[in-house]
Parts: structure tokens; sequence; C-alpha cells
């Protein structure tokens, strides 16, 4: 049967106890760089292997999504934890100089992928405005000329990535809708940061506290043709393809007009809880109700899955597969 | 005018204390010896009031959701623009005060100061679905406060904050008297001074409510607010914001003078502060903010501003 829904990951999954407990220990650097090949070629081989359409290594080689950046940048200085929420901390750095590129902090371990995977790859890659956002301004004069910094580092990264070979680039930009009143910033950084990339640009948005509605007006004018958004935190776990059922999609409608490719979040990454297919199809399916062209729906998860356990991230994937399958045979 | 200065709300944790919290074991023996040490500092740094760090809040709702009754705990929601979340009250029965929030408090050092929820931010950070009438809602929810309020007194605190957010972001003329009398209520029970902490925004929308009330004085950001704004409180004290607790840029006391110009005899008390919760910056540079506002009220006072 022909595949009407591609399938993606967005990233993360929770790295391996051996993996973390190995990095820990008393290898040497020869052997970490073995396990850490390891671990990135047995996320690949999983997703491939689940029946994903675009893969990645499960960003199995990254420490977190802000501090891997702003180690390989010049101008930041780490000032410490800060709560993201009860027990939960994140690093958080300063900036204390100029923002200047010192590595390209991606490009190994895309080659890697590139040469284990059978399937696409897509590369996720940390946004300019979300580095702004996550960091301390003691230098810059306002947030824009910071964000503007950053958005030439990360435009330079990406740059090249795409010259070596990476076909999808995602930019992560979980802080964009944090500040509505910034959004006409926000795109500028953004347009700034993908142009003349010779890649297919994506980007992923999530947990946007307004259900998208300040992003919404400005989809059409940022510079991606793909958008991969958090839904099905918001929504019911009943079936049913009506719009009282989906209560979590309803930011959809505004997002037609567009007329850009979406990737529809149908797994929540934040529960354990295993979506069985029948509700991965019904999600689906109220989507290509609300958009009417099934072409520019991709599925896949609400986030990375690195807060699951990998089995739950595994049964979750699966599952999402099945349900996609379960989609295509009720639109035929 | 009468300058002071302190520091509010939640301190954030050590490296150290963070290790432990995430270990498991120890961490209610090791919090309480950490707040001994601010509060210590915060009195040797000279501040009119000294912050109970609650650093065993795991957000500015928690230890109220866990003792009182009437409330469960939803999934995490942002903390407006910030990166930080909070659990959500969500309300699933009558609101009755049922104490114990004393637990929670770090009496060793005997802190003067500690901050709660305002009662218009409470009940619109929250998620009702027990009760068919606001009015009723934020009226309990002010009786439950006034009441721990009560608690908080015997404890020896001087200077009760509550923080308001939401009066910079909403409206809140529907609901006047229900928080006039929630703020009587929760002034009357206190019996010490009663500071509506509002920051993320300018609170110029609900001044009358505010500058109505019985509470004492107003805090206000002024990154939002404007020095004629700031007058919109008739007689109340006013609490600036003046050092920033979003960034680790650390002010300059000209800086902070240049927020206080043009306020002489304009207002009678002011207090220079903090404009959020000292939490969203790591310990080190939050603890040298707070020195910065005993430093600038020594300073000041001295120069006679």
């Amino acid at each position: 049967m022909m595949k009407l829904f591609k399938t993606q990951e967005i990233g993360s999954l929770k790295k391996p106890s051996w993996l973390l407990d190995y990095l820990k220990g008393k290898a040497s650097d020869e052997e970490k760089k073995e396990a850490l090949d390891e671990a990135a070629f047995l996320n690949v081989k999983m997703l491939e292997n689940i029946g994903l359409d675009y893969v990645y290594d499960g960003e199995a080689r990254r420490v977190e999504m802000y501090e891997l950046p702003v180690r390989n940048m010049d101008g930041f200085e780490f000032a410490g934890r800060v709560r993201s929420w009860d027990n939960r901390y994140y690093k958080k750095a300063r900036v204390v100089g100029e923002v200047k590129y010192r590595t390209n902090y991606h490009l190994d371990e895309f080659l890697f992928v590139k040469s284990i995977a059978e399937r696409v790859p897509k590369v996720p890659v940390t946004g300019a405005y979300t580095i702004m956002d996550w960091s301390y301004n003691e230098y810059y004069k306002d947030r824009v000329e910071l964000a503007m910094g950053l958005a030439k580092i990360v435009r330079r990264v990406m740059a090249e990535l795409a010259n070596n070979g990476a076909p999808v680039l995602q930019v992560d930009e979980p802080a964009a809708t944090t500040h509505p009143s910034e959004m006409d910033m926000f795109t500028s950084v953004f347009n700034e940061q993908v142009s003349g990339i010779n890649a297919k640009i994506s980007t992923h948005i999530c947990y946007s506290g307004d259900d998208y509605s300040s992003l919404m007006p400005h989809v059409a004018e940022l510079k991606a043709s793909h958008f991969a958004l958090e839904f099905a935190n918001r929504d019911r776990n009943e079936l049913g393809v009506d719009e009282d059922s989906r209560p979590g999609y309803r930011a959809l409608k505004a997002f037609k007009e567009s007329g850009k490719e979406i990737g529809l979040g149908v797994l929540d990454v934040h529960t354990d809880f295993i979506e069985p297919p029948e509700l991965v199809r019904d999600r689906i399916l109220y989507a290509v109700k609300v958009l009417g062209d099934y072409s520019k729906i991709y599925v896949n998860p609400d986030c990375g899955l690195r807060t699951r356990k990998r089995k739950i991230a595994f049964e979750k994937l699966k599952s999402m597969i099945e349900g996609v399958r379960l989609a295509e045979q009720a639109i035929k | 005018m009468h300058l002071g200065g302190y520091a509010f709300g939640i301190f954030p944790r050590s490296e150290h204390l963070i290790d432990i919290s995430r270990s498991g074991s120890g961490f209610s023996e090791a919090a309480g010896k950490e707040s001994e040490l601010l509060i210590k500092a915060q009195k040797e740094f000279g501040t009119t009031y000294v912050d109970d760090p609650q650093l065993v809040w795991d957000d500015l709702f928690r230890p109220m959701l866990l003792t009182q009754k009437g409330f469960t705990i939803n999934g995490i929601t942002r903390y407006f623009e910030t990166n930080t979340f909070y659990k959500q009250p969500v309300i699933e029965g009558k609101i009755e005060y049922a104490g114990g929030v004393e637990q929670y408090l770090s009496l060793q050092g005997n802190p003067s100061l500690i901050a709660l929820p305002d009662p218009f931010s409470f009940f619109c950070m929250s998620k009702n679905i027990w009760y068919n009438d606001d009015a009723t809602l934020i009226r309990d929810l002010g009786k439950m406060l006034a009441r721990i309020s009560g608690d908080l007194k015997k404890y020896g605190y001087k200077l009760l904050v509550l923080k308001g957010p939401m009066y910079a972001m909403r409206d809140a003329s529907r609901f006047r008297e229900g928080i006039m009398d929630s703020l009587h209520e929760i002034r009357d029970s206190f019996s010490g001074k009663v500071i509506v902490h509002t920051y993320f925004g300018n609170p110029k929308i609900n001044a009358k409510i505010l500058a109505g009330s019985s509470i004492d004085g107003v805090g206000i950001d002024p990154k939002f607010v404007s020095k004629s704004d700031m007058q919109l409180y008739g007689s109340k004290d006013i609490s600036l914001g003046a050092v920033d607790g979003l960034n680790t840029r650390l002010e300059k006391i000209d800086e902070l003078k240049a927020m206080l110009s043009g306020l002489k005899g304009k207002v009678d008390n002011i207090y220079i502060t903090n404009n959020v919760d000292l939490e969203f910056l790591p310990q080190s540079f939050s603890i040298s903010k707070v020195k910065l506002i005993g430093e600038a009220v020594r300073v000041l006072n001295d120069e006679a501003i």
C-alpha cells in the first residue's frame, strides 16, 4: 500500500543507562567515542526498524539542547543551574563578550548518521532566538542585537551541515512563543539564521502556552517550509474525528492558510500512556479534515522523547506507525 | 522620604543543594542549614526585612496545594515569560484552611518576611472545576490565605509579600469586591505590613483597586512603570523592583539612584527590592543582588536621597 504520510521523530531519546555508566567510568577517550558511536547507531537503526521515514541519532552525543551550542561558542560563561520545575534544573550561561563561532558542534555527529542511515537524516539544531532567550545578556545592548549575533553563528553551523549533505535541518525554537510581543523580532532572527541555506528548513516549536495563537500570524512569513508542532499534550484521549473530540488540534485551522507542511504531534511525550493506534489514526484524520491536503501532513511525537524510558518511547513510536497505517487505510 | 530595602520570594538553591534534591535523601536537613545561611547573609547585608528563602517550596503554590483542602495538582505550566514552570492548582472542592504550612517555613534564623500568592493571582493561575461563582472562589482563597497569614504572624514574620503578577496582566475590576475583602482579611489577620508585588507589566489598570485596598504597599517593576504611574497608589509604600531577578548583570548604585530620583516628596516610604523572585538566577548571583540592595540603602540614605 502506498504511504500517504511521512513519519519522523523530533530529536532526543533517553540515553541508554549503559552509555551513561560507561561515560562516567574510566574508559579511554577512544573507548568513549566507540560507545557513543554504538549508541547513535542503535538509535538510528531502532527508529528505522520502527518504520520512521526521517531519522536521527536520538541526540545520543548531545549533553543538552542549550548547553551544547553554548559550550561551542565564544562569548559565554556558564553561570550555574536554574530551576526548570521542581527538582529539574538546566545550566544557564551569561553572555559576557561578543558571541562567535568556535566549532561546528553538529558536523561530526551528522556525518556519522549520514554514513549509516538508510532513511532521510533530519538534523535538529537549536535556534538563535531560543539560545538568546535562555541566556543572561550582560554584553549586548538588547535582546535583538544578541539574537542577531547568534543567528549568524547558527546559520554558519547549518550552512556547513547543508554543504556536507544534510537534506533537512530542523531548527528547534521552543522559546519562540514565550514572549508574544517579540514575534516580529523572532521572525527576523529566524529568517536571518536560515537565509541562504541549501537544505529543507523545518522548525519545531512546542509548549507555546497560547495554543500557537501568537505563532500563526507569522507562519507564512517564516522561512521554513515545515512546522513540527505539539498538539497531543492538549488533546483528549477519546476516539473521534469531530471538533469536540480533538480540542488539542484547534490551532490547525489557523495553520491551513499558510499552505505549509505540518509535523503533526500525535504522542504526548510527558506521559507513559501508549496512545492506541486508533487514537493516532483519529488525530491524523481530524488534521486531514481540517487541512484538506494530506500530502502536507507529516506525523511525529509532540517533542523529543528523552523524558520517557526507552521501552516506552519504542512502544509509543511503534503505535504511532500503526496509527498512520490505519489512517491511510481509512482514507483509501 | 524613608528608604529601605529587601529581597522577597523564593531564593535559588545552591549547586550542592540541587544535587541533594535530586539524590532524594537528606534534602530537608540540608535545605534547613542553607536557609539559615541565607537568612544570616541578609542580616549581614543590612536589608530592612529578612526574607524566608523558601528553599523547600517547589513553586509558589505547592505548600498550599499539599496542605489545604480543595486542591489537586495539575501538570506543568510556564511561569509567564520565563523558562521555569509551576504545577497548576486545580480547585476540585471547597477551599478550606487546614493548617500545616508551618512545615514549609524556615524558622531557624528568624526571618521577618515571607511571600505568598495574592488571592487574585492564585485565582487566575488555577483551574477551577468546582466553584460556579468566581467571586466566591476568590473570597474562599482569601479566607484560606488569611488564616495562613494569621499563623505566619505567630512565627514572627513582620512583612507579608503577596505575589500578584496578574494585576499587571488582567483587569480585575469584575472581582473588585472579592479582592478588596480578601486583601482586607489577610491584612487584618497578619497584623504586620502587607505589600502586593506586581511584576511582568504595569498594574495601572488595577491601580484603583490596589490603592483603595487595606494593603500597606505596592511592589512595581520600573522596567514597565513610569514614575508618574508610581504615584497612582496614594499614600501606599512603594517597593521599587529595581534589582533584576531575571539577569545576572549586577546593577550599579547610581542606576538605582536614578530610578529613585523624582520620587522624593511624592512617596513616603520606598523600598529597593528585586522585581521577581531571585530563583531565576543561580544562587551566587542572587546573593550579590541582595548584597547590593543592602549597600544601596546604606549609601543612598547617607546621601539623603
